[in-house]
């Protein structure tokens, strides 16, 4: 058929179709045929058979529907070992049976999940593999245990869980008519098991009330827990049908966008169950597809319980009051108090403005009922804007305006989301003052006078402009005192961050006399001025003053067992290693700030990760690697699962990867340490101290690998990159020296070796008290050198005064003692002593095997030794023995 | 997927015009990974399970294919008309496979258990879709649009609403191309 001719029939038909009363219909084909009567014929020919084709393609596409799935079977299931009783329900992924597990002698009533066919089950069973043994361990009696995994006879896989009789948490309470109060208590429940969890490291990711049953005697009992992780993860068919979809009026805003799931998610979803538990009202509605969600959650402002109340009818409100035994106007006021508070902390957008854990809602709760101030504050614009500062990666600005619309856009958007929070008037407060920050900041950002001779076309450094930042807002922000030291503490941030110690110290001595007036001694702004404080001053060489400043901060709080007294602990146990190689005190302190933390219940925080990065360090240092791995895979761990903040990640696998390297697991750690670099080179930039620190990790597991070409580039950037960043007054830049050493005495250079090694030697005097044992370092490449250089005598010397200085603080099975004895050794090869050199050879070889296996350089070198003293010896035998454990390098 | 592989798509959907089938080619394996997903849509659609949006599941797909929120319009419509490509495919070769099956050959066009989809029809419809596929193509040729309906309806699920917010015209206009195409493939089917 010709188109024009078949467009011509379908506009009359579908003309046609819409007309419904049969007369008409036929009229108006008459009409629109213009008497065309094979026209009018095919029209009604179709008209016909149109209802046939519309039947037909209804079945049609009901098959194609069911070519994905099989039929259903409403058999009951073959599941060895137990006798199912009944079919309890189903949903979209999974049917529920009640069964009954033969054991022999009891029978346990027990229900059992069978997931239905078409879902992958290869992946689902390896997935509960891994997830069983937690599954199996997280005990509670608020949780229905999972007790058992497996796959049916018709290759269905289920989940065997603890029976549960009980009604829903909402028709529980309503149909009680509990009260608000009562209502807090179930609430509370909740909360505790799910703190358990957590501490276990176990997000649940589906937290919606008939995931809640409450029994007969009102026992609370969390359902699925951590079965949705089993589910779904890599596999998008899952997550979107047993997630997001099937219950889309419970998932958090970052598991609707598919970013990654923390315990903050479950927080989220705490909040909604929180509200709908005191109002009755759902309290978000992300609407029903991707454009829907994107769309609100743009605009989307978490409702309070005041506005949800006011704007029901008075029916509905007086049928909600019922359901909680009060009168209306007592509701009224109770959701127009503080506890609305708690629900709204829940449900912020951005992670990160959320409760930190579920202990804080706790006690929130707690602060409620006593009538205290609850914590859960609207977030300062202080803290906004620290966050959006640092995440800049400030480097070197060059003179021209930067693009301070993104600036502005975002200091506006807060503006916006702050004021639909807060009544008119503080609306208008917060305006102008946002006004004046982005003012500020502007100013703070703009390029110098063009007309001023060194602003034109003159690079600017960060440091520059910060320094005129900070004259422009303590000149222009005299009469707000408030604001000025907001903007000022956050510069000081900055300037931390940016490693400018000295710049810091300054600020931070100011800021510290007013944050002490404005918050008190107490106060955690209080403490994290006065911590910065010393941490400048002991990077900028005056460890003693920062040691008693600790002190004396540690005695301000030691009588409070809080977490701000473990956070001071750790630092000054980060102190004292470094700073004073003071390994055992420092070990003990922070197995003190362990316990304070997990007496708080406070194990999933950044500060206990950071506790942990410490502890992992410590054991590092002191040869405990097993111990080492295990603490930084807890904190990574820990970093993985409480936040999305790629640094701290980033950061645990840089620390992970140091391990591995030591290890000797080096394709893990390169691999490690390689993906940490991207994020902080992506993100901080690769000037910024931790990306530094981890390419100085990447230049020593290329030496590991001897891959001599990668790691002398590698170690020679790393210096270059101390020397730009921290100058010659820290120890970081004195390693980075010691660290290129290695490559000059391969190419035979003594000269320039030594001289590498003065400067490093003058930067850790200067940095290191005397008897620190970080000083020996530079002695053993001098050792080194002058053995090589055949000045035994020398060498014999540095190596003793090495040794004398590593006695106090390492331990006797450390490498560096047998690092020690390869000196000795080869500087009495250099004096032609053989029987002395092949005794300390053999006892270097002991310690270093042991240590750090027969792959290191260090223990290469050892056994390169040992092979030419046996040679010279005659004693061919071992000297084969130990050429075979020669690596050829490339 | 890496960020170098999401932008390529991005880049590449962007710039796929429908007749370019180079690019479709590269497109479509990836697309193939994301197929599963669109499975999904198809079948809820019709166990009536859900009463959300059906799109969402191929958005979805889309989304993650992409690696980005927003999107322009441009490149849902290129995204939507290779999966539905994909999925066609993908079926075609399920029905070819079944109708060999029943006859009890021994060379099978496709491996029928090694594809990334839960595939399974009776030999009765697998003809039917067979059948489909050739009057589709007839009338391809007599009416683009049409087609494209018939094509995003039975392929990737989608709604009439969402067809028309897809190809940018009004929700009547594919109400009308939706009858027409019925009518016209019905009537093909039956010869």
């Amino acid at each position: 058929m010709q188109k024009q001719q078949w467009n011509r029939i379908q506009t009359i038909f579908n003309d046609a179709l819409e007309i419904k009363v049969p007369d008409q219909q036929q009229a108006f084909i008459q009409k629109a045929a213009q008497g065309d009567q094979a026209l009018i014929a095919e029209v009604n020919r179709l008209l016909e058979q149109f209802s046939e084709a519309d039947q037909y393609f209804a079945g049609f596409e009901q098959h194609l529907g069911q070519s994905f799935t099989p039929k259903a079977s409403n058999a009951l299931p073959d599941i060895p070992q137990y006798a199912i009783i009944d079919r309890l329900g189903e949903g979209g992924m999974a049917t529920v049976f009640l069964a009954e597990r033969q054991d022999g002698k009891l029978t346990q009533k027990v229900a059992i999940k069978l997931l239905k066919k078409g879902l992958d089950t290869e992946k689902i069973i390896q997935r509960f593999e891994s997830e069983k043994q937690i599954l199996a361990t997280l005990k509670h009696p608020n949780l229905a245990q999972i007790y058992d995994a497996g796959v049916s006879q018709e290759g269905q896989p289920f989940f065997v869980m603890e029976y549960v009789e009980g009604l829903p948490l909402l028709e529980f309470c309503n149909t009680n008519c509990l009260s608000i109060e009562q209502r807090l208590d179930v609430f509370e429940q909740i909360c505790v098991v799910l703190q358990h969890a957590h501490q276990n490291l176990i997000i649940h990711r589906d937290l919606k009330p008939s995931n809640i049953l409450v029994t007969t005697t009102g026992q609370v009992k969390l359902l699925d827990f951590g079965i949705a992780k089993v589910l779904d993860a890599q596999d998008p068919l899952i997550t979107q049908t047993g997630q997001v979809l099937l219950t889309p009026g419970y998932a958090s805003p970052e598991q609707l966008l598919s970013e990654q799931v923390t315990t903050k998610s479950d927080i989220f979803q705490l909040g909604i169950l929180l509200q709908e538990l005191l109002i009755g009202q759902k309290p978000v509605n992300f609407g029903k597809s991707p454009s829907d969600w994107a769309h609100r959650l743009n605009h989307y402002q978490p409702p309070t319980l005041k506005n949800t109340w006011q704007n029901l009818d008075k029916t509905t409100q007086k049928q909600i009051a019922q359901q909680r035994a009060q009168k209306t106007n007592e509701l009224t006021k109770i959701f127009q108090g503080d506890l609305g508070n708690i629900p709204l902390s829940c449900l912020q957008a951005d992670p990160t403005l959320r409760y930190d854990s579920v202990g804080a809602i706790k006690e929130d709760l707690r602060r409620y009922r006593v009538n205290l101030p609850l914590m859960a504050r609207k977030p300062s614009f202080g803290y906004q804007l620290r966050k959006f500062v640092r995440r800049q990666r400030v480097a070197v600005v060059f003179s021209g305006l930067l693009a301070l619309s993104l600036l502005g856009g975002i200091v506006a958007t807060i503006w916006q989301a702050q004021v639909a929070r807060q009544n008119q008037h503080q609306a208008e407060q917060q305006q102008q003052r946002a006004e004046r920050i982005s003012e500020f900041l502007i100013k703070m950002f703009r390029s110098p006078d063009p007309r001023h001779p060194q602003g034109q076309g003159k690079d600017v450094t960060v440091k520059d402009f910060l320094g005129k930042g900070v004259a422009n807002l303590e000149s222009e922000l005299k009469n707000e005192p408030a604001l000025q030291l907001e903007l000022l503490g956050i510069v000081s941030d900055l300037y931390d961050n940016l490693s400018y110690y000295p710049e810091t110290k300054v600020l931070e001595a100011r800021l510290l006399p007013q944050y002490k007036k404005k918050y008190g001694e107490t106060s955690r702004q209080y403490l994290r001025s006065k911590l910065r404080l010393i941490k400048a001053t002991y990077q900028l060489g005056q460890a003693p003053q920062a040691d008693s400043l600790y002190q004396g901060l540690i005695q301000s709080y030691a009588r409070q067992t809080s977490t701000e007294y473990a956070k001071i602990l750790n630092e000054y146990a980060l102190f004292l290693q470094t700073a004073k190689g003071n390994f055992p005190v420092a070990d003990s302190i922070l197995a003190e700030a362990e316990k304070i933390y997990i007496q708080q219940k406070d194990t999933l925080s950044t500060h206990f990760a950071d506790l942990l990065s410490n502890q992992g360090s410590l054991k590092n240092v002191l040869g405990q690697l097993p111990q080492a791995q295990s603490y930084h895979q807890r904190e990574l761990t820990i970093s993985k699962k409480i936040s999305r903040e790629p640094i701290p990640i980033a950061l645990a696998e840089a620390d992970l990867s140091t391990v591995l390297q030591k290890l000797g697991k080096l394709t893990e750690a390169k691999k490690m340490q390689l993906k940490s670099l991207k994020t902080l080179e992506k993100i901080l930039g690769e000037d910024h101290i931790h990306t530094i620190h981890a390419l100085n990790n990447l230049a020593v597991i290329y030496l590991r690998n001897f891959d001599l070409v990668n790691g002398e580039r590698v170690a020679n950037r790393v210096l270059n990159l101390y020397q730009k960043k921290l100058g010659d007054r820290s120890y970081e830049t004195g390693i980075a020296y010691l660290n290129t050493v290695i490559y000059l005495l391969r190419k035979n250079k003594y000269k320039e070796a030594l001289a590498r090694v003065d400067s490093a030697k003058r930067i850790l005097d200067k940095t290191f008290p005397p008897g620190h044992y970080l000083n020996a370092v530079p002695l053993f490449a001098q050792s080194l050198i002058h053995s090589k250089n055949k000045q035994g005598n020398q060498a014999l010397e540095e190596a003793k005064q090495a040794e004398k200085l590593i006695k106090p603080s390492i331990p006797p099975g450390h490498y560096y003692w047998g690092i020690v004895y390869l000196r000795k050794a080869l500087a009495y090869q250099a004096l032609g002593q053989m029987a002395q050199s092949l005794d300390w050879a053999q006892k270097s070889y002991q310690n270093l095997q042991k240590t750090l296996g027969d792959r290191h350089y260090n223990t290469q070198n050892a056994i390169a030794l040992l092979v030419k003293l046996y040679q010279d010896n005659e004693q061919m035998i071992q000297s084969k023995v130990f050429q075979a454990k020669l690596i050829q390098k490339k | 997927m890496t960020y170098q592989e999401q932008s390529n798509i991005t880049e590449l959907l962007q710039h796929l015009s429908e007749d370019d089938s180079g690019g479709y080619q590269q497109v479509f394996s990836q697309v193939y990974k994301q197929l599963h997903q669109i499975a999904q849509n198809i079948r809820f659609r019709w166990q009536g399970d859900l009463t959300l949006n059906t799109t969402s599941l191929v958005h979805e797909a889309y989304l993650k294919l992409i690696g980005q929120k927003s999107l322009r319009v441009e490149s849902r419509r290129h995204f939507f008309a290779i999966a539905a490509k994909a999925m066609r495919q993908v079926l075609m070769n399920h029905a070819e496979a079944r109708m060999a099956q029943k006859r009890g050959g021994k060379n099978l066009p496709v491996d029928i258990a090694n594809t990334p989809l839960n595939v399974q029809m009776t030999p009765e419809f697998a003809e039917e879709l067979l059948d489909l596929n050739e009057a589709l193509k007839t009338l391809e040729e007599v009416s683009e649009r049409q087609s494209k309906v018939v094509n995003y309806r039975f392929f990737t699920g989608l709604t009439l609403e969402e067809t028309a917010q897809l190809l940018g015209v009004s929700e009547r206009t594919i109400k009308r191309d939706w009858n027409s195409a019925r009518i016209w493939l019905y009537q093909h089917l039956k010869q």
